[in-house]
Formats: structure tokens, C-alpha cells, sequence
């Protein structure tokens, strides 16, 4: 038997000696194992871009906090929607001048008490 | 399909090392990591923790490694960890031994290995004096391993018990392969001649 064998026979009687720990200290290598499993994130879900093979973006932030992503999507489709709504509302000043030197006042312009001011101060002096 | 079009798919990337894989590396190793832990520093609440920390590490660190890397990671850190064991050791004696010393007499030295030596009723039941001749020559060996200086018993241990080849020994130990193979050697020899002298022939 070369040196190898005789070494392996010797570490397999060794194997003997964990077979017969006792309780308590299972019990904390339980623990232990438990612990170190709680610490170990899930490996991160990638999008990969099919014919870029250089080209992967971790997910893994989005995929350990679910609920984020959706909470995220509904605020920026909110967000969007209000900027998309103060914009129509405020209407282009220029066409709005353009609007009132051509005689062709918009209706909201006599709904603007600024507007009124400014025909008054603008009314020439008699 | 040309190769230039882009479809997203989102996958799990293939490499890494799942919770499932990892709690069943963990528990296939665990026991030899304490007794290992026990064989270097001769305290079992000491060893409990080396392992707990070496586990926890691993599993923080490296947990995104491929599974097939754990292994010889694992004995790194486990070796690592050790090693902090005996500096803080050494640093906490430097400020604890004299104050001591002065309280009580000499420390007694344990035996962690009659801690070992549990033996469960169904095994004694089984075959009594078979069973109690095998856990002396485990005792013998494990006896023999703790004596080992620590350089052989790190190497007889990684290479023969966990198994690793002579390149990952090496590289764990952090020295090269001709002196794994002289370490491991010298082992063999010394638990040879020390059942020997026991008179236990494996």
C-alpha cells in the first residue's frame, strides 16, 4: 500500500470520530449553517441581450426587492402623466401673442383676470 | 434570425452557487470543519465559533461562486480563520496572563478529544467491544493529528480528509506543491509511528 492509501485509510477512520459528536455541538453547527444560509443572497437574475454576448445587466437589486419594481413603474408613469398634463395646460406664450395681435382671442384669455389688468393699464390715457 | 437582434431574456446565470447547493455543501462539511478546528486549537466552544465565522464568510462573500469552488474556498477561509483565532489569542494572553496568573495556579490542559468519545446506546448496543476498539483507534489517530505540527496536520487534513488534489492544497496553504507532498508525507509517517506505538494496526 503506497503512502497515499495509507493516508486516505487513515482519514477514513477519522470520519468514524464525526459520526459520534454529540448533540450540543450539532446543535450549533445547525446553527451555524442557518445563519451563514440567511446571509447568502440568491444568485442575480441577468437580462441578457441575446447577440451581444458582452452585454448583461444585473438585476439582482430589483430581484431581492420585488416590490420595488412595480412601486417604481406606477411612480414614473405618474410622474409622466403629470408633466404631460401641466404642459397642456399652460399653452405656448407666443402663440398666445400671435393669438391676440391677430384679433383672434382664445377663450380663456377673457377667463384671465392678468389679462384684464393688462388691458387696463395698456388702455391709453384720455 | 440575424445576429444583431437584440431580444431580452432574462435568466439565472448558470455559474453560481444556489442557496440549496450551499446548505448541502455546508452540511456535508461541517463536522470535519470542527474537527479540524479542534484538532488546531484544542477547545470546542473556540472551534464552534471558527466554524460559525468560516460559514458565515463563505456564505457572505464567496456565496456567488460556483459550487464547485466552495470547497477548497471554504478550507481557505476555515485555515484563515484559524489563524485570527490564535493572534487575538495571543494578543488577549499578553494582557490577560499576568493578571491571572496571580489569582490561580496553572491551567489545566483539556483534552478536547475525551469530548469526542460520546458514544450513542444504539451503537454500544450493537457490538460494545468492536465499537469501543474503533473509537480508540479514532482517539489514537485524532491524538496523533493534534500532536502533528501544524503545517503537517493542515496538509494531511485538506489533501487526505477533505480530499483536495496537491494544487488546490497548495494554494490553500499558500505554499507550493513540493512541500504539500513533503508535509503530507511527514504526516502519514508520524500517525504511523504514533498508533504504532500504541500498538494499532490500521
Amino acid at each position: 500500500m503506497n503512502e497515499q492509501e495509507r493516508g486516505r485509510r487513515i482519514a477514513r477512520a477519522l470520519n468514524q470520530g464525526t459520526a459520534s459528536l454529540d448533540d450540543a455541538v450539532l446543535a450549533r453547527l445547525k446553527v451555524a449553517r442557518e445563519t451563514a444560509l440567511e446571509a447568502h443572497h440568491a444568485p442575480e437574475a441577468e437580462l441578457v441581450l441575446a447577440g451581444h454576448h458582452g452585454l448583461r445587466i444585473r438585476l439582482g437589486f430589483w430581484h431581492r426587492h420585488p416590490v420595488l419594481l412595480p412601486l417604481s413603474l406606477l411612480a414614473g408613469l405618474l410622474l409622466a402623466f403629470a408633466l404631460y398634463w401641466q404642459s397642456t395646460q399652460l399653452g405656448d406664450p407666443d402663440e398666445f401673442d400671435a393669438d391676440i395681435l391677430a384679433d383672434d382671442l382664445p377663450i380663456q384669455a377673457y377667463l384671465d383676470k392678468d389679462f384684464d389688468e393688462w388691458l387696463q393699464d395698456t388702455r391709453p390715457q384720455e | 434570425m440575424c445576429q444583431n437582434d437584440a431580444v431580452p431574456i432574462v435568466n439565472r446565470s448558470p455559474q453560481l452557487a444556489t442557496s440549496s447547493e450551499l446548505s448541502a455543501f455546508l452540511r456535508e462539511v461541517e463536522r470535519r470543519a470542527f474537527k479540524q478546528a479542534v484538532f488546531a486549537v484544542r477547545d470546542n466552544e473556540a472551534a464552534l465559533d471558527i466554524v460559525q465565522d468560516a460559514m458565515l464568510k463563505l456564505s457572505e462573500k464567496y456565496g456567488d461562486r460556483p459550487a464547485e469552488e466552495l470547497p477548497p474556498l471554504f478550507q481557505r477561509i476555515l485555515q484563515n480563520t484559524i489563524r485570527d483565532h490564535f493572534r487575538r489569542q495571543k494578543i488577549r494572553n499578553f494582557w490577560t496572563m499576568p493578571l491571572s496568573s496571580l489569582f490561580t495556579g496553572e491551567h489545566e490542559d483539556d483534552d478536547p478529544l475525551e469530548a469526542l468519545e460520546v458514544e450513542s446506546d444504539a451503537q454500544r448496543a450493537h457490538d460494545p467491544a468492536r465499537h469501543l476498539e474503533s473509537m480508540q483507534t479514532v482517539a489514537f489517530i485524532e491524538q496523533a493529528i493534534a500532536k502533528l505540527p501544524t503545517r503537517q496536520r493542515e496538509a494531511f487534513l485538506l489533501r487526505y480528509w477533505e480530499n483536495l488534489d496537491v494544487a488546490e492544497t497548495a494554494a490553500v496553504m499558500g505554499c507550493s506543491e513540493g512541500s504539500v507532498k513533503t508535509h503530507c508525507s511527514r504526516a502519514v509517517h508520524a500517525i504511523e509511528a504514533a498508533l504504532k506505538e500504541k500498538g494499532v494496526e490500521l
